[in-house]
């Protein structure tokens, strides 16, 4: 939720890449399959005699283990979108009259500051590594002519150069 | 050879019953912050929106399997 001035657009927004989310993903992911997989793999076909006996519903041992796996489930499903949060929610946003800056960190720690136009002195992108290059993003950062404490900077935003270019403009909207 | 046919303790079902509750109370605890977050900053975004259904629905389905299963053991 932002507040914005009368009358004032919102010209373009500004996330963090989705490939920073992709460490949270493939953990979950591996999350999911190592633990079955190393089970299974310690004797296929014990494994699937214990399944099959778990289907029966004849081994209490085997749904010990499929419940401690689906509590491990819960809590890697939970934290993903923990993580997620805290990644969605860091956005910038460029209106017709400034940029505002929204930091999300963690559950109970949110920032929101903003730049009028006329304060910006120079902006700066820094692409670094073969995946950056690749995909398109890279370290966004707006400096004023003051002090340090006053800079804007996301790392690892989406198309950094557009980014860069419709600020720069200030005011012109990009269609969609 | 490890098997898992091949443990033999046992646990009280309450055990289980405590666990369970546990971690729902957590899960209904964490589902409150992350859906007031998502509605109140981003409400009508789409990504919020498709986040809020894909996690509510899988997380229905994990607890729905975990009950069935704490049902099981008791």
């Amino acid at each position: 939720m932002i507040d914005l001035s009368l009358g004032e657009q919102i010209v373009y927004r500004i996330r963090r890449h989705w490939f920073i989310f992709l460490g949270p993903v493939l953990f979950t992911v591996l999350g999911v399959i190592v633990p079955p997989a190393l089970v299974f793999s310690v004797s296929v076909p014990q494994a699937l005699s214990d399944f099959s006996i778990m289907v029966n519903g004849a081994d209490a041992t085997n749904l010990m283990l499929m419940f401690v796996y689906f509590l491990w489930l819960l809590f890697l499903w939970i934290g993903l979108f923990i993580r997620w949060t805290d990644y969605y929610l860091d956005v910038w946003y460029v209106t017709d009259r400034r940029v505002i800056e929204i930091e999300q960190h963690g559950f109970f720690n949110r920032h929101v500051s903003s730049m009028p136009f006329d304060k910006i002195q120079d902006i700066t992108i820094e692409t670094k590594g073969i995946f950056a290059t690749l995909l398109n993003f890279g370290d966004l950062k707006v400096e004023t002519a003051g002090d340090k404490e006053g800079n804007f900077m996301l790392p690892h935003a989406t198309r950094p150069h557009k980014a860069k270019e419709i600020i720069l403009r200030g005011r012109t909207p990009i269609p969609r | 050879m490890f098997s898992p046919s091949s443990l033999s303790f046992s646990v009280p079902s309450l055990v289980f019953w405590v666990l369970f509750l546990c971690a729902l109370l957590f899960a209904i605890v964490v589902t409150i912050i992350l859906f007031y977050h998502w509605m109140r900053y981003g409400k009508s975004d789409h990504g919020t929106i498709a986040a809020e259904v894909i996690y509510a629905v899988v997380l229905a389905i994990l607890v729905f399997i975990l009950f069935g299963i704490t049902s099981q053991l008791s």
